[in-house]
């Protein structure tokens, strides 16, 4: 058998209903599982075709494990077209959650079989290879964002800051150590041996590279001493505590997202919000956080509405059925851009000042919409720099 | 397909909205149905009426076959093609509704979605007639073309009773527009007027042969003050069947739905407290409401039913709350209905339990009642790989059986054994009238049935 992986869902390709709810959204429309979102894949939003959602890349398996379609080069690349924001999983359909794992598998027989990745993951995991982080930098600086924070290297509690906010938007993983600060959390960091949480890895199917920059990651926290840790990025959280123990087994340490620990001070009173914010304000739910594996959506909002007089409003589309923000705006740079512009209209529509996220990639990527619309009406900003304005 | 007409293909819509990549028409080569995969040559997303005209034009002069494809959900495969040619994927015309409130009517391009609209009107106040149960991704111009119909169908009937009116682009690529609005500066207020015979008719139901529906005129109606659902447990066929009689006849209800109890097994819901449930939704001002319910209880009980007790599960209407269910292992599920009077219904569901009994497939049994008559919707759980020619025996079976006893489908497609029942002289005229709209036929081949290709 050539592709071994994606045969293992052999059943659920076979018996996909074909019922259009991954473009879509679900069977039942009405309460409690509707109304649906009035947008749901973000490749079918962008490609306007069925082929581009899991109903197309399931039948498309299919018809290749049927042996009547051949791999070759646009195949490969249409095959990583999706973005694995998990959006279809939520609609309750034969495929019972597996889109998202029916895709990955796929890619990882493809990189078995030497047809993939396609160019802008090779490019991903040579970088990663070569220096430990997704941007090609000097590891050495990964710690840079803390100088002057007196940070230790060692403790029970290790914050992992992500690529993103090490290396491209520092302010983030700043804003991230005041808030623990301010909740009264002795935090280490690890430095330089904090690799890349290796999500672009795991989403393109190098599975044997994104094992051993996983198994990196843990030994690195467990020479921390650590017995828990915080990130402040979805896509790492989920990478640690979702997909790592399905590679690794159990982690010897648990993985939290920095707003469940926030949210724990201000019910405590170990934070207090005194100033007020102006204008409304909404929340985007990061994919990573709320579905594919995790259910974190009430501590942001507590988060957010404990700061005084808010004027805050959920927006369409929130919680486990959340649009996603585009992703992987350099893998996928048109879909990407194409889905964050989606999203900031639904903060428009809500008629919101202020969206906040807490992700790393969700803030990137509805910046980038935002510059790329120029449109500068919206404030983007994640929840920590947020939340210190109201201390 | 031969290059050359792709290639005029992306010139009239833009090449990003043209693929014949064999990987992706492999989604379109199957729909919500038992019908196995029926591949396209390419796919086409026009994006305006003009397009789709001069999609239908170049499609006639080649001869190339055309299907159109929404959301693929009929169930026994009308959505797919018969084979090859072009298949319109009408899902980027999907501009905002407008709503003509003085007329209490709304326009909508075809490719909108269903649910889309009921959002969109329930901002505003505003309903459609009927509650449907079908998936997300029904299209608006689809479910005209299958003359739909939703919980509300006791009262209301099909989609073809509130339709004021279309715009469509015949396979020539000529842009109609029927009901008022084709006439002066009249507004899509009435289907029906003085100028000729009732056109819409021609593209109601007619299963993509007939011509491209780009918009849909439709009555609209204020959302009510109240409404309730009321559930009854019956222990056999006569006395459910005797009940939807007697409701129907003292017309007291909005809609009802009957289920029987293998229909919550298979739909993975609690167990029916009942052999037979009929589920019956009143709406409406809230003392009607009262009235209503207050009536359905005294008929009801006569017709030897109960009410349920505290506790006892309120039905889901119909079959589609689970309809695409995560078994494990994993199984699809079909459904092959049609139409019966609504006292044939105990003959109807013997028949289908014998077949049932007989293929020992899990199966569920629902209907529901459009106006003076039943919907039926048997429901089979199957794994493709493994059940597929029972699949069809069971299918072939059911409608043998159920011809016999007087009921319609709700689409014969291309099946010998179902059209060979369809009267001659019927079908010499649909011919006659096809090949006056699509003279090269290229609409959706197959139907009706015997055209010469
Ligand atoms: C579980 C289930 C529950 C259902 N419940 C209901 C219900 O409650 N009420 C109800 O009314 N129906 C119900 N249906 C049937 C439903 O109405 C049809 O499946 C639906 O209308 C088809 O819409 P679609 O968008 O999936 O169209 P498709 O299946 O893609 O197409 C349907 C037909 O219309 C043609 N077509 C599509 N678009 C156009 C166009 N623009 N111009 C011309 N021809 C076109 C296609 O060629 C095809 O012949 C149910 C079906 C299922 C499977």
């Amino acid at each position: 058998m050539d592709y071994p992986k994606l045969n293992e869902y052999h059943l659920k390709l076979w018996n996909d209903q074909a019922c259009g709810v991954c473009q879509r959204g679900p069977w039942t429309p009405y309460p409690p599982r509707g109304p649906a979102p009035n947008r749901l894949c973000p490749t079918w939003e962008q490609h306007r075709k069925i082929s581009y959602s899991a109903q197309g890349w399931i039948q498309a398996g299919r018809t290749l494990l049927e042996g009547k379609l051949e791999m070759e080069p646009k195949f490969v690349e249409y095959v990583y077209e999706c973005s694995l924001c998990g959006s279809c999983c939520n609609s309750r359909c034969v495929v019972n959650g597996d889109q998202v794992n029916i895709i990955k598998a796929w890619r990882e027989d493809l990189v078995d079989l030497g047809h993939g990745p396609t160019e802008p993951w090779k490019k991903d995991a040579a970088v990663i290879e070569k220096g430990g982080n997704r941007f090609g930098r000097d590891q050495k600086d990964r710690a840079k964002w803390a100088e002057g924070m007196n940070i230790p290297n060692k403790g029970e509690i290790v914050y992992f800051a992500g690529c993103v906010a090490s290396f491209r938007a520092q302010e983030l993983a700043q804003s991230s150590a005041k808030m623990l600060k301010a909740a009264g959390v002795d935090f280490a960091i690890l430095g330089e041996n904090e690799l890349c949480c290796g999500n672009p890895l795991d989403q393109s199917g190098q599975s044997k590279a994104y094992k051993e920059i996983a198994a990196k990651n843990v030994e690195a926290i467990k020479a921390a001493g650590a017995k828990t840790v915080v990130t402040s990025c979805a896509c790492c959280y989920h990478n640690l505590a979702v997909e790592y123990p399905k590679v690794l087994g159990e982690l010897p340490f648990q993985v939290v997202h920095q707003t469940q620990i926030i949210a724990e001070a201000i019910r405590d009173g170990k934070i207090k919000p005194t100033k007020g914010v102006e204008g409304k304000v909404t929340y985007h739910d990061p994919c990573h956080m709320v579905r594919l594996g995790s259910k974190v959506y009430k501590e942001p909002r507590e988060i957010i509405q404990s700061v005084p007089g808010i004027d805050y409003k959920d927006m369409h589309a929130t919680k486990r059925v959340t649009q996603c923000c585009g992703r992987n705006p350099v893998e996928q740079p048109e879909l990407s851009m194409h889905t964050g512009k989606d999203r900031l209209q639904d903060v428009r529509d809500e008629g919101a000042n202020t969206v906040v996220t807490a992700c790393s990639f969700c803030d990137w990527n509805l910046k980038r919409a935002a510059r790329n619309e120029g449109d500068e009406s919206i404030k983007i900003v994640d929840i920590n720099t947020f939340m210190l304005e109201t201390l | 397909m031969d290059q050359k007409l792709v290639n005029r293909l992306k010139e009239i819509v833009g090449e990003q909205w043209v693929t014949d990549d064999p990987w992706e028409l492999c989604a379109y080569a199957r729909a919500w149905s038992y019908e196995l995969h029926r591949r396209p040559e390419v796919i086409v997303n026009p994006g305006s009426t003009q397009e789709v005209s001069e999609i239908m034009k170049l499609a006639n002069e080649t001869i190339t076959p055309v299907n159109v494809r929404a959301g693929g959900t009929t169930n026994t495969g009308a959505a797919l093609p018969r084979e090859g040619g072009i298949t319109l994927d009408l899902c980027r015309m999907d501009n905002p509704i407008e709503l003509d409130e003085g007329s209490q009517s709304f326009s909508a391009q075809g490719g909108v979605t269903v649910y889309r609209i009921i959002k969109d009107l329930a901002a505003k106040g505003w309903k459609i007639p009927w509650k449907p149960e079908f998936g997300n991704a029904v299209t608006l111009a689809a479910w005209v073309n299958f003359n739909g119909m939703g919980v509300g169908g006791s009262v209301y009937g099909r989609v073809g009773d509130f339709l004021l009116g279309l715009e469509v682009v015949t396979p020539t690529g000529e842009i109609v527009h029927t009901g008022s609005s084709h006439f002066g500066k009249a507004a899509k207020f009435t289907r029906y007027q003085g100028t000729g015979p009732d056109l819409t008719g021609l593209f109601l139901e007619s299963l993509g042969t007939m011509g491209v529906i780009t918009e849909v005129y439709m009555r609209m109606y204020r959302i009510p003050e109240a409404k309730q659902q009321v559930d009854f447990a019956f222990p056999d066929e006569e006395t459910v069947q005797e009940a939807v009689r007697l409701l129907v006849e003292a017309n007291i209800s909005y809609g009802i739905c009957v289920t029987d109890d293998q229909m919550s097994i298979t739909n993975q819901l609690p167990p029916a407290p009942g052999k037979w449930i009929l589920s019956m939704l009143a709406e409406g001002w809230q003392e009607e409401v009262d009235f209503r319910v207050k009536k359905a209880h005294e008929l009801c009980l006569q017709a030897g039913g109960r009410a349920f007790v505290e506790g006892e599960r309120t039905a889901e209407w119909g079959s589609a709350a689970s309809i695409s269910l995560p078994y494990e292992p994993s199984r699809r599920q079909i459904s092959c209905g049609g139409f019966h009077p609504i006292h044939k219904t105990k003959e109807i569901f013997d028949h289908y339990n014998a077949v049932g009994e007989k293929y020992g497939l899990n199966r569920g049994m629902g209907w529901w009642v459009d106006g003076n008559y039943a919907n039926n919707f048997p429901i089979y759980v199957y794994d493709e790989e493994t059940d597929m020619d029972r699949i069809f025996d069971i299918i072939q079976e059911v409608h043998d059986g159920w011809i016999e006893a007087g009921y319609v489908p709700d689409y014969p497609g291309p099946f010998p054994n179902m059209t060979k029942h369809i009267e001659k002289s019927y079908l010499e005229l649909y011919r006659t009238v096809k090949r006056s709209i699509d003279p090269n036929n290229i609409m959706h081949r197959g139907m009706p049935p015997d055209m010469e290709d």
